[in-house]
């Protein structure tokens, strides 16, 4: 088992030197999402059954859709580090972990609000909000984990094994929900979209997703910084004074 | 529930919170960090590989 | 390494995790007692309504086996933490899946019996009537262990060496076994409600799936979690 590669060796391998054009590239997310969302907000009719709580679904959607984005990110980097033990690999997978753990509770929050009106109760034991449930208490013991252990190795191997395992989780929580509500004839929330929504949905979607990337490098960024300054304090301890 | 305008008003309101307030907290940690970076540098009295 | 060698690498370790469970056989009873008394409070929390409770035997008893046997798993190398024993382990030139398998099977051993006297006084607590055949019944409760003792395995070698282990295990785990609860509390509802196993047929099946994928992925990602 071949140990962790220690990343970093100076300033020069930080990705983007100058975190000048990523903020550039938030302002950029940022724009289009308010754009979007006017755009959405605007010219988007009431719904015949919801009116404008339809409009409540630009926001709650693309977080949903974005969350798992950002979980499959981590999954993907947990995998990479497994396989190739690269730091950089563990830190992506911690950024993505936190901007998930976002986007997941502000899916549920959105989810709750919208429901209240709609459905008359703050929660449904719907299979995705259900399961999206899951993927935050999954996020979030992801994050205890790695802030309760000390030692970077260690943290990385045992945060790359438990998102995986979260990963593989999701679906099974989505099925088993799935069948549970079915098994106690629950009516299931109409998952139609009318057409005249989709590209409301999609530009928010694409919105929200420039915005996620943006988060997730920036997190990335800062962790490349923390651990280039943790090496150069060790280094600096081993050679003595 | 015939005010459902309030309930999409607090819908936006939330996700602009939650985004803006990440936000935040991503500026502070680079800062943070950069720092970090700043006094490790001179520790090592500017060594490089 | 040929196959027997490791599984008399297995069968030891078991054997030693067990003698020393044996030896400190207050710990078991204190474990199954805490099943015990928490179906009670479930009781006392669900109502004295006998349809209440009967509608929510199957879930008191699968929340009473997870909340006591989550204190069985980060016992498990509590042994070995405390006499340093885990290096000298790791040292010795063997796969680690028989560090795992053995773990496994002396926690699922140790979570079965605790079974055999929460299960009996859940069916008296919650004034089951009868139980449409007692092998399916059997068979759901033994399924979903595993799934629950697999998993429980894997989280603790991580949990019991890091810092707040005692929330950090449970915190790890439950999300985890959210499909184990629902096939083994609905498969034990259908059962104890009398119906025949068709009802609890889907749900065997996905326990036997997630125990298959979660026990094989804990086994390869074992590998990578004990060495560090």
């Amino acid at each position: 088992m071949s140990h962790a590669v220690p990343l970093e060796r100076d300033r020069a391998s930080l990705p983007a030197t100058n975190g000048r054009w990523l903020d550039w590239f938030g302002v950029i997310a940022v724009v289009a999402l308010i754009a979007s969302q006017v755009n959405g907000v605007l010219t988007s009719p009431p719904d015949r059954d919801m009116g404008h709580l339809q409009k409540i679904m630009y926001v709650h959607v693309p977080s949903a859709w974005n969350a798992f984005i950002a979980f499959f990110v981590v999954a993907i980097a947990s995998l990479l580090y497994l396989w190739k033990g690269q730091e950089k690999h563990d830190l992506l997978a911690a950024s993505a972990a936190e901007v998930g753990t976002l986007f997941t509770g502000l899916t549920l929050a959105l989810g709750s609000i919208w429901g209240r009106p709609t459905w008359g109760v703050w929660w449904t034991w719907d299979p995705r909000l259900t399961s999206t449930a899951v993927l935050f208490l999954t996020f979030v013991g992801y994050l205890a984990l790695r802030s309760f252990v000390d030692d970077s190795e260690r943290r990385a191997q045992w945060s790359a094994a438990v998102g995986l395992l979260g990963a593989l989780n999701v679906p099974i929580v989505y099925m088993s929900v799935k069948w549970w509500r079915t098994l106690h004839q629950m009516q299931s929330n109409p998952s139609t979209v009318d057409p005249e929504y989709v590209i409301g949905l999609r530009t928010n979607g694409i919105a929200v997703l420039l915005l996620l990337i943006y988060f997730i490098m920036k997190r990335y960024r800062a962790a490349r910084m923390e651990r280039l300054a943790e090496h150069l304090v060790e280094r600096a301890a081993l050679e003595g004074p | 529930m015939r005010d459902t305008n309030g309930f999409v008003v607090a819908a936006y309101l939330v996700m602009w919170i939650g985004l803006i307030g990440y936000g935040l907290r991503l500026f502070r940690v680079t800062r943070e960090a950069r720092r970090q970076l700043d006094d490790a540098s001179r520790e090592g009295k500017g060594m490089t590989v | 390494m040929p196959l027997a060698q490791d599984l008399r690498r297995v069968r030891a370790i078991i054997w030693k995790d067990l003698t020393t469970e044996r030896r400190s056989k207050a710990g078991f009873n204190a474990v199954a007692f805490l099943g015990v008394l928490i179906l009670l409070l479930f009781g006392f929390a669900l109502g004295p309504d006998a349809e209440a409770l009967r509608n929510a035997a199957a879930g008191a008893l699968w929340l009473a086996i997870l909340f006591s046997g989550v204190l069985a798993f980060n016992r498990s190398y509590q042994l070995e933490l405390d006499g340093a024993a885990l290096e000298p382990l790791l040292l010795y030139p063997a796969p680690r899946w028989t560090i795992f398998a053995g773990k496994f099977a002396a926690n699922l051993l140790f979570v079965l019996l605790v079974e055999a006297i929460v299960v009996p006084v859940a069916i008296i607590l919650f004034q089951v009537k009868s139980v449409a055949g007692w092998l399916p019944a059997g068979g759901v409760l033994l399924l979903g262990s595993i799934g629950f003792v697999g998993l429980g395995t894997f989280y603790a070698s991580m949990a019991s060496r890091s810092r707040a282990r005692e929330v950090l295990l449970p915190l790890l785990l439950f999300p985890m076994l959210v499909p184990v609860l629902l096939a083994s509390a609905e498969a034990s509802s259908a059962l104890l409600a009398g119906n025949p196993m068709q009802d609890a047929g889907a749900w065997v099946k996905l326990l036997i799936a997630f125990d298959v994928i979660f026990v094989v992925a804990s086994f390869f990602a074992f590998d990578h979690v004990i060495e560090v």
